[in-house]
């Protein structure tokens, strides 16, 4: 793994100035949670739930990290595979494992500051006011519940072209956020949709910290979905990754 | 180096890589490359190799292939070739388009497997050399990163070599300097490129290749680059450049290597290929010169008359020159020279028939 923490440190900066990450990533989740709160305001979406300022807060910090987490690779990976900075990067003493893992822990971390910018917004605007267990469940949660997506941008990355990969990720991204009950609360979703959201790791990724901050810490039925997904799109990437090598590289 | 090389970029003044420039390599008198060690300067050059032309010894091999052949699909991009290459020497690749010299030099980064043969280099696999932090290289379709600037990617890429040149330097040799901080999307094509140089340099490797690295140059950003590229030569790297631009081959190049097809076609110092394909050119003036007569004269293989201007084409240059001297033609203007190296390539190139024993001898 030589080099992986020199290149980690690179590809975090680089993805911080990409205009791409920054709107999706850290302008529409703040964006979104600031016009639908001020539209619905607090109001209570049930007996026993959490008002809608914190339910929202909840879903917009998961929409920015899963966005975070998918658009810090993908697109720009298909890339700067296409411009030959990747080939480039061959002839150096970093290693292709270096440059994989490289680019899953950076998307892995970046998705901590769209997390952290909507919590913020909450409490400064909101007033949102939650236990320190409920705070930690939810930004941990929100945080490292991102893994499956980073591999699954990964995945997107070495699967697509760069034309198809900006329409594609996309795509993706936004069924996700629509299906996983991130934009519509999954409670007042109809009973079909629900049963989509429950198979998709979006829902269960929102879930993990809905479920925080309703005071019940860890949602461990939530972690074993995301864990799986994990899985399949990290084998998936490295199934991706292993073609391209064999094609680029033979 | 940083000083004088510095002095490349800034100042084309005064030029002490020419006196850095090495001795010709022992064995070099045949015209064929030299297996042989240099009066070697490098500072890193490996243990036991003394100074002074009576201890010279062969030194270890930085690339060498042994019948590599390499397809891709049903085309044969190599086609045979034997190739070593001694630490310290400047070579060039020369060929046209689709010869196999980026092929070449993709097996001598271990970015491409041969489908039969050996490729050795630093006396292992190419992938090793690279890992090892031993190897730089300026690719043809190496591309930037967005969002990255000049000196950041510089950096980045020092850090993953053992034993890099400070960042200053490299980006001074690479003529980066001005244009450091700036980021990699607003550079213009000749600055892309000298920052991939300085990529390939950073690490300080002692094998370095630079696949077509002028293309996007103008003529005084090469001439500069070329300067700095003689200035490694004399601190000992091992350097290997392909091209198609031949003069530059010419210039700088201690060994060419003419690959045509997929085949080592030539390989020789620059004077040896022209000698070994067209002899030499006679010129001189003459009033009235007749076609016959100097188609008659010893060692003659072409005659071109352009009114008084004649231009002969000779195996034996001495023998042509005397005989017309001793026939008492009235010649004015008197030249001897080599063929160009345009005519050398072009005639290697052209030949049907792959002249294998330079290559391989």
């Amino acid at each position: 793994m030589t080099g992986f923490g020199s290149y980690l440190w690179l590809e975090i900066r680089r993805t911080l100035r990409n205009g791409r990450y920054l709107i999706f990533t850290v302008g529409f989740p703040a964006g979104f949670y600031l016009i639908f709160t001020s539209i619905y305001g607090n109001a209570s979406l049930g007996v026993g739930a959490v008002n809608f300022g914190v339910e929202y807060m909840v879903a917009m910090a998961a929409y920015g990290a899963m966005g975070a987490a998918l658009n810090s690779n993908s697109a720009a990976l298909a890339a700067e595979r296409a411009a030959g900075w990747a080939r480039q990067l061959r002839v150096t003493p970093l290693t292709p494992m270096a440059y994989v893992f490289g680019k899953a822990a950076m998307a892995v971390l970046v998705t901590l500051p769209a997390v952290l910018l909507v919590a913020l917004l909450g409490i400064t605007l909101h007033h949102v006011q939650l236990s320190a267990e409920a705070w930690t469940g939810f930004v941990l949660g929100t945080w490292l519940g991102s893994i499956p997506f980073a591999a699954l941008g990964i995945f997107m990355g070495y699967l697509l072209d760069t034309q198809s990969a900006q329409g594609g990720t996309m795509i993706v991204y936004l069924g996700l956020a629509l299906l996983g009950g991130m934009w519509f609360p999954y409670q007042v979703m109809p009973h079909a949709m629900q049963t989509i959201a429950r198979v998709l790791p979006s829902y269960h990724f929102a879930d993990l910290g809905w479920n925080a901050v309703a005071g019940r810490w860890v949602g461990w039925g939530n972690i074993q979905v995301l864990a799986a997904y994990t899985i399949v799109f990290g084998g998936l990437a490295m199934r991706r990754y292993r073609r391209d090598e064999a094609r680029e590289y033979a | 180096m940083g000083r004088w090389l510095r002095e490349a970029w800034v100042a084309e003044g005064a030029s002490p890589a020419v006196s850095h420039r090495r001795a010709p390599p022992v064995g070099e008198d045949d015209g064929c490359h030299g297996r042989f060690a240099r009066t070697a300067t490098s500072a890193r050059g490996p243990p036991g190799v003394t100074l002074g032309a009576q201890e010279v010894r062969p030194l270890a091999n930085a690339v060498e292939f042994r019948g590599v052949h390499k397809d891709f699909g049903t085309t044969r991009a190599i086609d045979g070739m034997d190739l070593t290459l001694v630490s310290g020497e400047l070579m060039a690749l020369l060929g046209p388009n689709g010869a196999g010299k980026s092929t070449a030099v993709s097996l001598m980064l271990g970015l491409r497997q041969p489908t039969a043969g050996t490729v050795h280099v630093l006396g292992g696999s190419a992938a090793a050399a690279v890992a090892a932090g031993r190897v730089g290289a300026m690719l043809q379709s190496g591309g930037l990163p967005p969002n990255s600037r000049v000196a950041e990617l510089v950096g980045f890429v020092r850090n993953l070599y053992p034993d890099p040149l400070p960042l200053g330097e490299v980006l001074e040799t690479a003529g980066c300097t001005e244009f450091a901080e700036r980021h990699v999307e607003r550079l213009s094509g000749g600055q892309a490129q000298r920052v991939r140089f300085a990529l390939a340099i950073a690490g300080d490797p002692e094998l370095l290749f630079l696949d077509e690295p002028t293309t996007g140059f103008d003529v005084d950003t090469r001439r500069r680059f070329w300067h700095s590229i003689r200035g490694l030569a004399a601190r000992g790297r091992t350097i290997v450049f392909a091209t198609h631009y031949l003069e530059e081959a010419d210039a700088v190049a201690d060994r060419i290597v003419v690959l045509q097809r997929g085949r080592v076609v030539a390989d020789g110092t620059a004077a040896a290929i022209k000698a070994r394909t067209g002899g030499r050119d006679v010129r001189f003036r003459l009033v009235g010169a007749q076609h016959a007569q100097l188609t008659g004269l010893p060692g003659v293989t072409g005659v071109d008359i352009d009114g008084e201007h004649v231009r002969l084409r000779t195996v034996d240059s001495d023998a042509t020159v005397r005989a017309a001297i001793r026939a008492d033609l009235p010649l004015r203007d008197l030249e001897i020279g080599g063929a160009g190296i345009e005519e050398a390539f072009l005639a290697l190139v052209n030949e049907n028939v792959p002249s294998r024993e330079a290559g391989t001898a």
